[in-house]
């Protein structure tokens, strides 16, 4: 499967462990299927937090030669990220389910909530 | 002549007890050593009536958020011995607090609802609890009509949820 991983850096969390979480998830299931990843680093694509978490999503996936590649995807997230999906056939879009309110009401969240409306391929919210 | 000030809202402080719309006598107590028994509660809550990813699912997930819950003030609707509702008050960690209410399906659009977040809100506003909010799914209405008729005013939106809040 050709899967399609996206990962915000969260300002506040630098490259806290929730952040890769979409990322672990799809690691996690390619031990058994051969997929082949690709992870966009969206939104905040410039700074501390987006570095720290590309280098651990780089070395997440460099236990794993050769299954996939990490890249930032600047811009308005929601247009790069549709414009991505329509240049190549995705078998998978996998991001994260978002966040949970103090009580653990869970709140999609702007990005996850606009991927599942409007991205054309399956997707999975990885909570 | 001073202006004539509105009477403050009485909100009831629990325990007190009252009948649902159907006769059932419920009795509104204070949440506290009957952690069991919402756990069982909550495991009676049919998955279909799950909204926003609550109630969780199994009591190895109930329990540590039980906990959370506990963080705040929180009223049990009792029914001979079964919890039949539950509504809490959340800290936030902003000096407001997030209520939750959950109440089993056969006791819906019975009155329930609505004495039990009166009777959390008497609760909170007697522990000091100063402002309330909460979301809740757009179609939910019957929920929605819950939340007004107990003085919460729609304070914005985040996609497919509202939020409500209101102070005590």
């Amino acid at each position: 499967m050709n899967v399609l991983v996206v990962l915000e850096p969260d300002p506040d969390a630098g490259a806290a462990d929730d952040a890769l979480a979409p990322l672990d998830w799809v690691l996690q299931r390619a031990r058994r299927a051969s997929d082949r990843i690709t992870v966009l680093l969206v939104g905040l694509t410039t700074g501390a937090p987006a570095e720290a978490l590309e280098e651990r999503s780089t070395g997440r996936l460099g236990s794993w030669q050769g299954i996939g590649h990490v890249r930032r995807l600047p811009g308005e997230p929601r247009r790069e990220i549709l414009r991505v999906l329509g240049h190549e056939p995705w078998d998978e879009l996998v991001v994260s389910g978002g966040t949970r309110t103090p009580a653990g009401k869970l709140r999609p969240g702007g990005l996850a909530e606009y991927l599942l409306l409007n991205a054309p391929v399956t997707l999975t919210l990885v909570r | 002549m001073s202006a004539v000030s509105s009477a403050p809202e009485i909100l009831p402080l629990p325990p007190f007890g009252l009948r649902d719309a159907l006769g059932r006598p419920v009795l509104m107590r204070p949440a506290g050593e009957d952690v069991d028994a919402l756990v069982a509660f909550y495991e009676r809550f049919d998955p279909a009536d799950r909204a926003q990813g609550l109630p969780p699912t199994g009591s190895a997930r109930i329990r540590p958020w039980l906990e959370v819950l506990a963080e705040g003030p929180g009223v049990v609707a009792w029914h001979e011995d079964d919890a039949v509702g539950h509504a809490a008050l959340v800290p936030d960690g902003a000096g407001a607090h997030e209520l939750v209410v959950f109440v089993l399906q056969g006791f819906r659009g019975t009155g329930i609802g609505t004495s039990l977040v009166r009777a959390l809100l008497g609760l909170g506003r007697a522990r000091g609890v100063i402002r309330v909010w909460l979301t809740v799914q757009r179609w939910n209405h019957a929920a929605i009509a819950v939340y007004r008729k107990t003085g919460f005013e729609r304070e914005g939106e985040e996609g497919l949820e509202i939020i409500m809040s209101r102070s005590l």
